[in-house]
């Protein structure tokens, strides 16, 4: 049998549930043993779509499930997208066009292993954010340590030890968003050994609020989110969490209070995916005084 | 004693990093000297690094005990906030217990 999925028209963070739903069981299973994505209802995707779709390929290869892809057409501005961030590349062994080229507003979807990703944020990352965000490398301390605290929950708490994350620059929308998806356990599996919670929505809440750990690591004291959510929403950015049926929005108000909105839905997504999105015209850098620390 | 920490591990990232720290504090603290952390040259730390390295102390010292023996140098803004914020933290933990 071959099931077919039919991409989203607007392929964005608001389709994860809805998308995963229909090729991930409740069991947590895949809905069959070959799937073809076909793409010819897709008008647009953006970096968090990509890595949504290349997360649930990787879920379903790493289940022997046979990926196929029909329908593409070759010149639309999704299609050239994708084959500009190495997708066709990727998975069908060659790029559509001779003139793919990786953008300059995108570092592509990679799949980093946990003792990979700190030389990916030194050579690849923190250049390209740099370049971005118009300020010196020496100011992206914040932003490199938020950066570490995921790929940390992603080696503490999923069975993989690896993520797939994708980097985009919206420059009309003064805006950059960093993804980082894995296929592990899911916040909520995690934080359920050690409280109760209604829903899952609510978990990936809890787990942002500092001392809540599901202790997998024995110096595991629940700091990670709170310290990504904090350090982001400080620089007018939002953090977006999805974890199996539920997704929490991070952000900062007027007042300077962080607001977490968490929602439900009826699809699994499986594993985690954190989008960071940090508004360029809002982002204050790290001063780089080295000074003594007082108590 | 100083401690330059990157003389000892080559990132401030995981629980591991921060475990080599503490080892060589906990080895200062035994021998009764006080302890410099230098964090020259490091531009930012994770919050596991600083719970294994030093809010791990807390489990055999006092937080007064910690701060009479232990300074901390050459600190950026990234670093200074981490440190300060999970003592904060766990001290308040500690005196609601």
């Amino acid at each position: 049998m071959t099931t077919q999925i039919l991409l989203p028209r607007n392929f964005t963070s608001q389709c994860s549930h809805n998308f995963v739903g229909n090729i991930v069981l409740a069991d947590q299973t895949p809905v069959d043993d070959h799937i073809n994505f076909n793409f010819a209802n897709l008008g647009f995707i953006d970096g968090v779509g990509l890595t949504i779709l290349c997360n649930t390929i990787e879920w379903l290869f790493k289940r022997q499930v046979k990926c196929t892809f029909s329908d593409f057409r070759e010149g639309s501005d999704p299609i050239s997208y994708l084959d500009d961030c190495g997708f066709f590349a990727n998975y069908l062994g060659a790029p559509l066009r001779a003139t793919s080229h990786v953008r300059q507003t995108t570092v592509p979807l990679t799949k980093i292993r946990y003792v990979e990703s700190h030389g990916w944020l030194d050579l690849r990352a923190t250049p390209w954010l740099s370049n971005a965000l118009i300020v010196q490398d020496r100011a992206l301390g914040t932003i490199r340590a938020c950066i570490k605290e995921v790929f940390n929950n992603v080696a503490d708490h999923s069975t993989e030890n690896i993520a797939c994350v994708h980097m985009q620059h919206y420059p009309n929308k003064n805006q950059i968003q960093i993804t980082i998806s894995d296929f592990g356990l899911g916040i909520p599996a995690n934080i359920s050994r050690s409280y109760e919670v209604e829903n899952d929505g609510l978990a990936i809440s809890l787990a942002t609020n500092e001392g809540v750990t599901s202790k997998s690591h024995p110096n595991n004291r629940g700091a990670g989110l709170k310290t990504l959510v904090d350090c982001v929403t400080m620089n007018g950015g939002h953090v977006n969490i999805c974890s199996m049926r539920g997704r929490v929005t991070c952000y900062r108000n007027a007042a300077g209070q962080v607001l977490k909105v968490p929602e439900v839905y009826p699809g699994i997504y499986p594993g985690t995916l954190v989008n960071i999105i940090l508004k360029t015209d809002l982002f204050v850098g790290d001063d780089d005084e080295e000074v003594n620390f007082e108590w | 004693m100083v401690i330059a920490v990157i003389d000892h591990v080559k990132y401030c990232y995981g629980s591991s990093d921060g475990d080599a720290i503490r080892r060589l504090i906990v080895q200062a603290f035994a021998r009764n000297e006080s302890v410099t952390i230098s964090f020259e040259g490091v531009s930012e730390v994770t919050s596991s690094f600083v719970n294994s390295a030093l809010i791990a102390l807390l489990d055999d010292h006092s937080f007064e005990f910690i701060r009479n023996h232990l300074s901390i140098a050459h600190t950026r803004h990234q670093i200074r906030d981490m440190i300060s914020n999970r003592f904060r933290f766990e001290i308040s933990k500690l005196a609601a217990a």
